[in-house]
């Protein structure tokens, strides 16, 4: 478990820093791909609730403490995308990727109608379908085409954790 | 995970809902945790600046590809362009020459006299889409504190919202939450000068106005107003570009467009006196002239 966390904790630096400082320059449709979704998301998908949750914990705690207008903001929304992700880990296999890419989808949609409730709506902005088509669905479509390469990688990792576990 | 443990999964995300509900508590209430951000913002800052290094590199290099057809549309058009200016040039020397005349007449020789100013390269950008802010690397060890003034190209890019050790956070103006208490600067009218989501793509800002009867017109200069609590007073911010009436009620809508390319922007300057500096010593600063030189008795005195 501890090395499981290690890896969380330095796969959320690596790709916030990727993020922050890599991506913003290679903006598509003016929009950024969110990689930390992709990463709780896939683990949650890969190793259940309890990791999903740990996991999108701490890479919510990193952007809170960073960039976070709010702290435990951004924690609490990666909490509940990795909670509800992995009440999908039994229903599927995880080696077959058109599912876990779906999930991932519907997690980043999720992600910016929590983003939208309460950074936006709580202060009045109340134009949501623009919102809708301005970041929240070109962030999904660029965030899924990433995730088709980024969750094979971590699945890859993942396994590899859990071999030296047993 | 097996069966004994599936409770598991729920407890922990039970407790951790009730740590993030109990940070967002305590950071409304004023506490924003600081320790812990900046341990983690030392660690990032020598890989971020890296990073971003690569990064500017690679989409720079990518906009050199760009086509010949282009280039030569966008020459035609600039030579027309430069046509125009030309003659805007010579009208507007005749305005500068009357310009440095009144300049002397109220003894005003610089734009923002004596305010001392630190330069800072950004090194990362705020990693989602909702928000505006970036980060520079310089921090408290560099004598930044939370709410100074961040300007570039003469004009307000916005202001400090967290400081680590070696970086900090800086909110743009043109962040949605960001809302700059402004005045026109040729009637002094206040206004608000509000970020919006909707309007970034247009590279444009929400200006409220306060009164009613303005006699605003488009291409008016607005500055940060002297009642702002925060932003030192007289920072241009841009000029007026479009103004709507409301036929319902008759209000005024205006937008703005800032004087700062928020888009291409590398390196910021960072005022380093705070605005509630400057209410305190303000009758000082009058009577001798500019605040260069409190900054430097503040110096003195350490």
């Amino acid at each position: 478990m501890k090395k499981r966390i290690f890896f969380y904790i330095v796969s959320a630096l690596i790709l916030f820093l990727l993020q922050s400082s890599l991506l913003s320059h290679f903006r598509i449709a003016d929009v950024v791909p969110n990689l930390l979704v992709i990463f709780t998301a896939s683990i949650a998908i890969i190793e259940g609730s309890l990791d999903g949750c740990l996991a999108g914990f701490i890479c919510g705690l990193l952007l809170d403490v960073t960039y976070g207008p709010v702290t435990g903001m951004y924690a609490l929304g990666f909490l509940i995308i990795g909670y509800a992700a992995g009440k999908t880990n039994r229903i599927f296999y995880r080696e077959d990727i058109t599912y876990p890419i779906l999930i991932i989808g519907a997690s980043d949609i999720a992600y910016g109608i929590y983003m939208y409730l309460f950074g936006f709506l709580i202060r009045g902005r109340l134009d949501f379908l623009f919102y809708l088509g301005r970041i929240i669905l070109p962030e999904t479509v660029y965030t899924v085409i990433l995730a088709v390469f980024l969750y094979r990688l971590i699945l890859l990792i993942a396994v590899r954790l859990d071999k030296e576990k047993n | 995970m097996n069966r004994n443990n599936r409770k598991r999964p729920r407890i922990v995300f039970i407790v951790l809902i009730v740590i993030c509900v109990a940070l967002i508590a305590a950071s409304a209430s004023g506490n924003n945790f600081s320790g812990g951000g900046r341990a983690v913002s030392l660690i990032l800052r020598p890989m971020q600046s890296g990073i971003n290094a690569i990064g500017g590199l690679a989409s720079s290099a990518s906009e050199k590809r760009k086509d010949k057809a282009m280039l030569e549309s966008e020459n035609d058009s600039l030579r027309s362009k430069v046509d125009d200016l030309q003659s805007q040039i010579t009208s507007m020397q005749q305005n500068l020459a009357d310009y440095d005349d009144l300049l002397k007449l109220t003894g005003l020789s610089e734009k923002y006299p004596g305010y001392k100013m630190t330069g800072a390269r950004i090194i990362g950008k705020d990693p989602g889409n909702w928000y505006s802010s970036f980060t520079i690397n310089k921090g408290s060890s560099d004598g930044i504190k939370v709410n100074m003034n961040v300007v570039a190209d003469d004009g307000l890019v916005g202001i400090v919202t967290k400081v680590g050790p070696a970086s900090s956070v800086v909110r743009s103006i043109i962040d949605d939450t960001s809302s700059v208490s402004a005045m026109i600067s040729k009637n002094y009218d206040n206004c608000i000068v509000e970020g919006d989501l909707k309007l970034i793509n247009k590279g444009l800002l929400n200006v409220e106005m306060i009164s009613d009867d303005t006699s605003v017109v488009e291409g008016d200069e607005v500055v940060t107003s002297y009642i702002s609590d925060k932003y030192l007073p007289g920072i241009l911010i841009g000029y007026i570009s479009e103004i709507t009436t409301d036929e319902k009620d008759l209000s005024f809508h205006a937008k703005l467009t800032p004087v700062v390319d928020f888009e291409h922007l590398s390196t910021v300057m960072v005022i380093e006196d705070l605005r509630s500096d400057l209410n305190r010593s303000g009758e000082k600063q009058q009577s001798s002239g500019g605040s260069s030189s409190s900054g430097e008795e503040k110096q003195t005195e350490k």
